[in-house]
Formats: C-alpha cells, sequence, structure tokens
C-alpha cells in the first residue's frame, strides 16, 4: 500500500515513530494536542512487492471512488463536454446517434433482410431489438474499456503534477462510455414497447444490479489495460485486435439459438465467455428477446457475471496499484 | 516538535533505455546485461523541516530539484530512502497543471480544489476567497484558454492558498505574475509561515530565497550540498555559479597576458590581499578591508607612472576606480608594488573583475592592462539590498511636515 488518497499505508507510517521501540516518547516529541494531522510519506524499504499484496487493498477501492465522486463527476463532465464542445448540436448527439442506428437497424433487419415470412410474423422486429441492444453492451464496454487503457498516459501531466489517487482515472471513462448504453437503453424501450417487441418485467429490476456487474467489469478490465499501457504502448492496439475476435464470439449479432442448432460444440464452448452472460443479463434484465433456447435463469448469469467482474477488478486493480509507483516516471 | 518533512536517504535512479525493445530486451529472463543506463537524480538526500520553516532548493539544472520536489508532493517516487509529511500537502508543481483550458476560471476552480482533496461543499465556501485572492472577477466565466499565463498562475496559486495546507510545495511558481500580485503572494506567504505553516520551494531567484526562506538546500548532482540558513547557501551557491561561468569563460581572454615589448613598463601580478595579514584574500565580506596590491616593472627608460584599478560588476558596470594621478600619488621606481588599500569594502553581494591599468604619470598613455589575478567576490550575510552599504542614519519626527518647496538657491 502507498500514501495514495490518504489510505491505511500513510496511517501505518505515521504510527511507526510512536510505536518506536525506544520506550516512552520523551514529552517534547509527543504528538501535539490538535487533532494529529495526517502523515503522508512512504518508505522504499518498506513496500510491497509482488501482486498479491495488493489485493487486499481493493476492499478500499470503492470507498477512495465514493470519497472522490466529486472528482470523477468532474472528470466525467469534462469529457464528454470536450467531446462535444464547439459541435453545434453538443450534447444531442449523444441521443441522435443511438436513435439513427436503431432506425436503420429495424429498416435493414425488418424489411430488407427480413425473414419474416420464413419464420414468423414479427421476428425481424425482435431481432432489430436483439441486435441493437447487443450492439449497446458490446460497444459501451469496449469503449470503456479501450478509453481507459489510455487514460493514465492521455492524463500524464496530471499523473506527473498533481498527487491525487490516480486509480480513480479509469473510472470516468468507463462511465463516459455508459452514456450511450444509457441512452440507447431509453430509445429501445420508447420504441420497442410500444411495438411490442420488449416486454419488461420483474428482471427490470435487477437492471441497477446489471448495471454494476457491467461497469466493474468493464472498470476491472480499464485498470489492468491502463496499467500494461503504460509499460507498452502497443497495448490498445492489441485489446482493439482481441476485441474485435471477441466481439465475433459473443452473441451480439449471432443468434444463440442458431449456433446451438448448428454446430453445438462450438455453442458450449462460447458458453462460458463472460460476454456472452453479460449480453445475455442485459437483455434477460430489460426484457428483450435473447432468441436462446438454452437460456440460463437471470440471476445465474447475474452471479457469473459478477464473479468474473469480480475476478477482473481485483485482478485489475492489483495490477494497477502494484505498478503505480513507476507511472509517474513513464508517462 | 516533531519535523514537518522528514527525509531519509532519499534516491532517485531514472532508467534511460535506447529503445523500447531494450526495456522488454532486459526483462527476458536469460538476459544478463542491464540494457539502460541509470541517471541518479538523488543520491542520500536528508534533512528535517520543522512546522513554521520556510525551506528553498537552490540548485542548477538537473540537480533534482523538481525530482526532490515530486518525491514530496507524492507523484513520484523514491527509489530508496523515505519521508513523511505532517500534515495536510498542497503542491504546486507547475503552472495550470491541472488546469483544463477550455474550461471557465470557475469550473477549473472547482475542479483544482477537487484534486486537492477538497469537497465540493468546502470548494463552495472558499470560493469567493480564491476569487478575490486571484482578482479575475471579469474573466472568471472565460475559458482560461484565453488567460495570459500570469493569470493562470494566479489562479493556481489562489486555489493552492486556499485549501489551507500545513505544507505548501512551490516550483519556480513566483516567477510568473505582475509586480502586485507577487507581492500578494509574498505577504500571504508570511502570513502563512506565522501561522506555523510550512512552505518549501524551489527557485532560481536566490532573491527569493535569501527574502522568503530561513534555511535553504542546494543541491547539486543530486546530492546536497550545502544546507545552511538561506543567506549562506545564496552566497555559496553565486560563488560557486560564478567561478564555473568564470572558469568556462577563460579560454576567450582574461587572464591572457599580452606580450609586452621588454623595454616598455608593465604589470607584473596583481594580486588581492587582505591588508590586516598580507595575505591573499578575494572573498571578503562587505565592510571588510581589501586591498589590490600591484606588482610593476619599469620600462627600460625610467618614466614617472601612474596606476589605476577598477572594480567591475560582472555585467561589465564599473563600479569604481581609483588612479594614484588623481589621488596625488607618484612613483617612478625601477621595479616594486604599488597597493591600493580599501579599509571599509562598501560593496554588496556580487563578484567584481579588477582591472588594473598601468599609464603615463598624467595618465593619458597607457602602457600594460591586466586583472587581478583572482576576481573579488563579496558576500553579504544580511539581507540589505543593493550594490551599496551606503552611510546613513534614521530620524524619527513625530508630527513633523515637510516643506512645500525646495528654497530657490
Amino acid at each position: 500500500m502507498r500514501n495514495f488518497g490518504g489510505g491505511s499505508h500513510s496511517k501505518r507510517v505515521a504510527e511507526r515513530p510512536r510505536n518506536s521501540p525506544r520506550g516512552p516518547v520523551p514529552p517534547d516529541e509527543r504528538p501535539v494536542t490538535d487533532a494529529s494531522p495526517p502523515i503522508t510519506g512512504y518508505d522504499a524499504a518498506r513496500v510491497p512487492r509482488g501482486l498479491v499484496r495488493h489485493v487486499g487493498p481493493v476492499l478500499g477501492y470503492p470507498g477512495t471512488l465514493w470519497r472522490h465522486r466529486g472528482l470523477i463527476w468532474n472528470f466525467f463532465r469534462r469529457e464528454l463536454l470536450a467531446r462535444f464542445r464547439g459541435s453545434m448540436i453538443g450534447v444531442g448527439w449523444v441521443l441522435i446517434q443511438p436513435i439513427y442506428l436503431f432506425v436503420l437497424y429495424y429498416l435493414v433487419f425488418g424489411f430488407l433482410f427480413s425473414q419474416a415470412p420464413r419464420t414468423g410474423a414479427d421476428v425481424d422486429a425482435r431481432f432489430a431489438v436483439f441486435l441493437f441492444t447487443g450492439i449497446l453492451v458490446w460497444s459501451s464496454f469496449q469503449e470503456g474499456a479501450l478509453r481507459s487503457c489510455t487514460v493514465v498516459v492521455d492524463n500524464g501531466n496530471l499523473v506527473k503534477k498533481v498527487a491525487f489517487p490516480c486509480e480513480l482515472l479509469p473510472m470516468h471513462t468507463t462511465l463516459g462510455a455508459m452514456v450511450g448504453y444509457l441512452v440507447g437503453v431509453v430509445v429501445v424501450m420508447a420504441i420497442g414497447i410500444p411495438i411490442g417487441v420488449v416486454q419488461p418485467g420483474v428482471g427490470l429490476l435487477a437492471w441497477p444490479l446489471v448495471l454494476v456487474v457491467h461497469v466493474t467489469f468493464t472498470l476491472g478490465l480499464g485498470l489492468l489495460l491502463a496499467n500494461v499501457y503504460v509499460f507498452m504502448r502497443d497495448a490498445n492496439h492489441i485489446f482493439n485486435l482481441l476485441a474485435q475476435a471477441w466481439f465475433f464470439a459473443s452473441p451480439v449479432f449471432w443468434q444463440p439459438d442458431f449456433l446451438a442448432e448448428k454446430v453445438p460444440g462450438l455453442y458450449h464452448i462460447l458458453r462460458w465467455n463472460p460476454m456472452a452472460a453479460l449480453l445475455e443479463l442485459h437483455r434477460q434484465s430489460l426484457g428483450v428477446p435473447t432468441l436462446s433456447v438454452h437460456e440460463t435463469p437471470l440471476l445465474h448469469n447475474l452471479g457469473i457475471t459478477a464473479l468474473w467482474a469480480v475476478v477482473l477488478l481485483v485482478l485489475g486493480f492489483a495490477a494497477f496499484t502494484s505498478r503505480r509507483h513507476k507511472f509517474a516516471d513513464l508517462v | 516538535m516533531a519535523p514537518s518533512i522528514q527525509a531519509r536517504g532519499l534516491e532517485k535512479t531514472y532508467r534511460l533505455y535506447g529503445s523500447v525493445y531494450d526495456r522488454l530486451r532486459e526483462r527476458l529472463p536469460w538476459n544478463r546485461v542491464p540494457r539502460h543506463r541509470p541517471v541518479h537524480a538523488l543520491r542520500d538526500v536528508n534533512f528535517d523541516v520543522a512546522p513554521g520553516e520556510c525551506v528553498g532548493l537552490v540548485g542548477g539544472n538537473g540537480a533534482g530539484k523538481s525530482t526532490l520536489l515530486k518525491i514530496l508532493t507524492g507523484t513520484t517516487f523514491p527509489s530508496a530512502g523515505s519521508y513523511s509529511i505532517r500534515g495536510r500537502v498542497a503542491s504546486l508543481l507547475e503552472l495550470g497543471a491541472g488546469f483544463h483550458a477550455d474550461f471557465t476560471g470557475r469550473e477549473n476552480i472547482y475542479m483544482n480544489a477537487a484534486m486537492m482533496g477538497l469537497s465540493r461543499r468546502e470548494t463552495h465556501q472558499k470560493y469567493q476567497e480564491i476569487l478575490d485572492f486571484s482578482e479575475l472577477h471579469e474573466f472568471i466565466d472565460a475559458p482560461i484558454r484565453t488567460y495570459s499565463s500570469g493569470m493562470v498562475c494566479r489562479l493556481g496559486f489562489s486555489v493552492a492558498v486556499a485549501t489551507d495546507p500545513d505544507v505548501l510545495i512551490i516550483d519556480e511558481i513566483l516567477a510568473v505574475g505582475d509586480m502586485h500580485f507577487q507581492r500578494k503572494c509574498v505577504e500571504r506567504i508570511w502570513d502563512y509561515k506565522k501561522r506555523g505553516k510550512t512552505l518549501f520551494f524551489c527557485s532560481h531567484s536566490l532573491y527569493d530565497v535569501r527574502q522568503l526562506c530561513d534555511r535553504a538546500i542546494w543541491l547539486k548532482q543530486g546530492r546536497v550540498e550545502l544546507m545552511a540558513d538561506a543567506v549562506t547557501v545564496t552566497n555559496e551557491y553565486a560563488t560557486y555559479e560564478h567561478q564555473l561561468m568564470a572558469k568556462q569563460d577563460r579560454p576567450s581572454g582574461g587572464a591572457a597576458v599580452p606580450p609586452a615589448a621588454d623595454e616598455l613598463p608593465r604589470i607584473v601580478r596583481a594580486q588581492l590581499v587582505d591588508p590586516r595579514t598580507g595575505l591573499p584574500r578575494h572573498i571578503v565580506q562587505p565592510r571588510e578591508p581589501v586591498a589590490v596590491r600591484v606588482q610593476v616593472r619599469n620600462g627600460a627608460q625610467r618614466v614617472p607612472l601612474c596606476l589605476a584599478i577598477g572594480f567591475t560588476r560582472s555585467d561589465g558596470i564599473l563600479m569604481f576606480a581609483h588612479t594614484t594621478q588623481l589621488d596625488g600619488v607618484e612613483f617612478d621606481f625601477a621595479e616594486g608594488v604599488v597597493t591600493l588599500v580599501l579599509p571599509n569594502l562598501k560593496l554588496l553581494s556580487g563578484e567584481f573583475v579588477v582591472p588594473v591599468w598601468l599609464m603615463d604619470g598624467n595618465g593619458v598613455h597607457r602602457f600594460h592592462e591586466r586583472p587581478a589575478e583572482q576576481n573579488l567576490l563579496v558576500q553579504n550575510r544580511t539581507k540589505e539590498l543593493g550594490y551599496f552599504v551606503q552611510e546613513h542614519e534614521w530620524k524619527v519626527e513625530p508630527g513633523g511636515v515637510l516643506a512645500t518647496q525646495e528654497p530657490l538657491r
């Protein structure tokens, strides 16, 4: 543990002089009576090395995030505003993009590539919703992870010149990528419910949890990537390549049904893909058709994805914090 | 009292890699040779700073000043050693670090304060104070992209002091900003010191260090060369810098003696001495005696001679000069020594070249010119300002008024 954010390490340093083995502290060295001031410090000889030592402090991470929510909010706002600054429609683009995309999908898959005559009445509207939701989930995940990847280096000047807990950085990029998703979901609901292809039920109650899992999952990967990127600037390109393959390995636009029917072997392998569970989970909770006969129950999916998310977060956080002391010298 | 800042054996080594591949290659298990060049930015730095103390950091470029400040700020970490700081720390390492050019001054105040650990509510309470101190009322809602660097500096300093830190770390910031604002900053720093807060700052302005700091640390190639009161350190450092510059200047002339024809009068040697002991001495303090001894050899034909000795500041300004002719001193020996004694040197800190001219008795024709072997270095141990010690006295007349006009002569 290090002295970031006045974490527990700094307290340990603080206690050292008081618990010195030399016996009672002479009166003039006793701490002054006013509330003992916070002590920051760093002792190169007492730095815990290795990944495992950094797993424990992950428990304090949610607290750190919460304490600095104002800062995260500012970063988030700054990024969002900076993205649209100077454009005429501005933040309106956040709304226009998903609506446009949805209408496009609806037209292309609902009419152009319509399979309705073969399979039944409204299947293509259902497919359009299925696909659109999948893309929302996937792109918020990929965009979040990719932008988190470069976030430490992009904010290099801050990391070098301002003392603040830099493990906060991947949070706002992750949240920033969620904006498109949230707006998209509203669009899906607004169009899907009236035409009857989206039928939200009790699952909607689990939706906030689904969001938490999704953010945790993305954040965990983001922390991992951000750490790697500092040392190896190819990380974002490599991740981009892998993500393309991962995209096709996840049921974003292929229907689990078809694959289960045609290549059952592959289907059963791909079921282990955490993104498959996450995609299904999102669709289930929103009442979007999952187009799967072997649908896993919602709570089961939630459990699996939550487990993945926690594992990724712990791994990402430990990797990030165990290298953090080198960041300022390398960005 | 427990020290406010404590550093023990701080070291910082950067690794310089030739290429990105070297970093990877060095990590390979079969790699035996280091692929990097270590750069020691700091070596074994130890010091304590007491609460309420103001410590200045001086040193040349690359001496490790910024690295030390970054370590104390907590952005970079020592390779070895430890430090601890008691109390809330705020730092200004760079002008406008953490500011976003596209956002308004107001937005940036909130963001910067949040980064320094202030909550939104606290910032809200201090907002007016920050704004008043920065005096940017009319620009506060304009993006700081439109600000001048002085204005950005004002904003940054205002936010940093508003967080009311126990320890304030500043890297060469006060150089920017107009006189008025600099004075405000200095006042704020005095006030800050009075409240028992600690200031640690680095500056190339020895004047600032001397005026603001109680103590100073001189870093040289990553090591603490000297740590003492600010006046001593700035003196020593200035002396060192001047000597370094003089050494570099030497090849381009100065000490080189133009070969003088044997039959003409010439200066054999010119030396700065302490008149009390007669021994060479070139580093003195104001109000101390100093003498210039010049060994002169007359030409084949003995003629009356005149000697002139000047004191030139390093920028070429002649501070004063004396000649034997104007003072009515005459000599025409074949060979001998002429001494100029200044019983009470009135120069303040600085380095002075001492040129010596040998002329004919009327002070018209110049035979020979050469500077004293060493430059005169004056080091004042006080905070006196200016170039000279001027004799002076103060009078206080309660209720006194000034004459309305100078009397006509």
